[in-house]
């Protein structure tokens, strides 16, 4: 029995390693052109307002993503092409939303740290979607347990990338993964 | 789950684990139907995390992005003589927020205290629920407007090609936006929403004259 890396391998999966079609877009976006940026928006919305439903909730995705889209194009100057364009953007992304996070303050935190997620949770239907109903679990984990979740096992992010954004030490973004996951398995198995 | 183990499974699930740790982990799982069953479901929650895809949002985000940036555009504009200067949106918000306040601005029509929709409208950039453009307070806006569309024309010649340009396409489409705003007033002439939405982009065009007027002073000295 072996170890799975399914994790870490999504993020290879999902993330561009180089430079792509876009790069021209991005170019005159950083000079000003509009209809430039709106070109990336359509390519990476549904990327970014995706990942602002599974951090932050379905209520906040909208406002939460034209955010994300004001801050790239008013830092767009400062995007050198180390990345591809959609790295730079999702890792944008997930600052602006752990900033939001921090701003709401723990009032809007759904779930007390110590409580069961799912003990105030009907049984999946049987004939339900299950990608959609597993999107409705995560987004009633204990915040911490969620961020760490969505950034690790949906975004591929390292433990080690994971405790930098959220300031929290490796062992620790260790410990709520498994604790989301214990969480999420109770779900599966109803 | 008392088994001492458990805790560790999403570790060594994930390749994490030392050469001693996962040889002693996997040993005891050869003989433990329990962690065995955990494991399993654990794997599950990852691969079910995995196959979850992207989906765009079901309203287009855009317009609202276009207006929000269109606005950041306008404000970081150099002007001729290659001196750059810049304003912050809250300093032009307020300038605005002023000017809609001398100009007879915006009244309340829900409000018992008359003073409280102004103060709002002095603390944020929203115009605040239950506001609406009376007749005369929209022929204030209109001056203010004329003064400073005609300040505007007779210092154009002081900015640079691009300056105008860009300042010739926000003013087309804040103006697009108040003619449609009047179109649907003119069909449902008692929504509070057409109403604030009149005064909002009304609002954007006085930011938008306050600031080519501002860039010509700049551009004077």
């Amino acid at each position: 029995m072996k170890g799975s890396a399914v994790g870490v391998l999504k993020l290879a999966d999902k993330q561009e390693t180089r430079p792509g079609s876009d790069w021209k877009d991005v170019e005159l976006a950083a000079k000003g052109d509009s209809p430039a940026f709106e070109r990336l928006y359509r390519a990476q919305v549904g990327r970014i307002h995706s990942l602002a439903r599974r951090m932050l909730s379905p209520e906040e995705a909208d406002e939460a993503t034209q955010d994300v889209f004001v801050r790239a194009w008013e830092k767009l100057g400062t995007f050198r092409g180390d990345a591809a364009f959609g790295t730079w953007l999702h890792r944008l992304a997930v600052n602006v939303f752990l900033g939001l996070r921090k701003t709401a303050g723990k009032r809007r935190e759904r779930m007390l740290e110590g409580d069961d997620p799912f003990s105030q949770m009907a049984s999946r239907p049987e004939q339900s979607d299950l990608s959609m109903d597993f999107q409705v679990a995560i987004s009633r984990l204990p915040a911490g347990a969620k961020r760490v979740f969505v950034l690790h096992d949906v975004e591929g992010y390292k433990h080690a990338e994971i405790g930098e954004m959220l300031g929290v030490s490796t062992g620790t973004s260790k410990a709520q993964l498994h604790r989301a996951r214990m969480a999420l398995r109770k779900y599966l198995e109803r | 789950m008392p088994d001492q183990w458990v805790d560790r499974l999403s570790e060594y699930l994930d390749g994490e684990l030392n050469a001693d740790e996962t040889a002693r982990l996997e040993r005891h799982l050869d003989g433990c139907d329990e962690c065995r069953a955990v494991m399993d479901e654990i794997r599950a929650v990852v691969a079910t995390a995995a196959e979850l895809t992207d989906e765009d949002p079901q309203s287009d985000l855009w317009q609202g992005i276009a207006d929000r940036i269109e606005t950041a555009r306008v404000v970081e504009l150099a002007p001729a003589r290659g001196r750059v200067v810049q304003f912050s949106v809250p300093q032009l918000a307020a300038a605005a927020v002023f000017l809609i306040l001398i100009s007879g601005g915006i009244v309340s029509k829900y409000s018992a205290d008359p003073a409280s929709p102004f103060e709002a409208v002095a603390a944020g950039s929203a115009v605040p629920e239950g506001l609406f453009l009376a007749g005369n307070v929209e022929s204030g806006f209109q001056f203010a407007i004329a003064d400073m569309e005609e300040a505007l024309e007779q210092g154009r010649d002081r900015l640079d090609p691009e300056t105008v340009r860009v300042l010739e396409e926000s003013l087309k489409l804040v103006d697009g936006a108040i003619r449609e705003a009047r179109r649907a007033l003119a069909v449902d002439p008692g929504s509070a929403y057409l109403s604030r939405y009149l005064a909002r982009t009304m609002r954007r065009k006085l930011d938008v004259l306050e600031h080519g007027n501002n860039l010509i002073a700049a551009a004077s000295l």
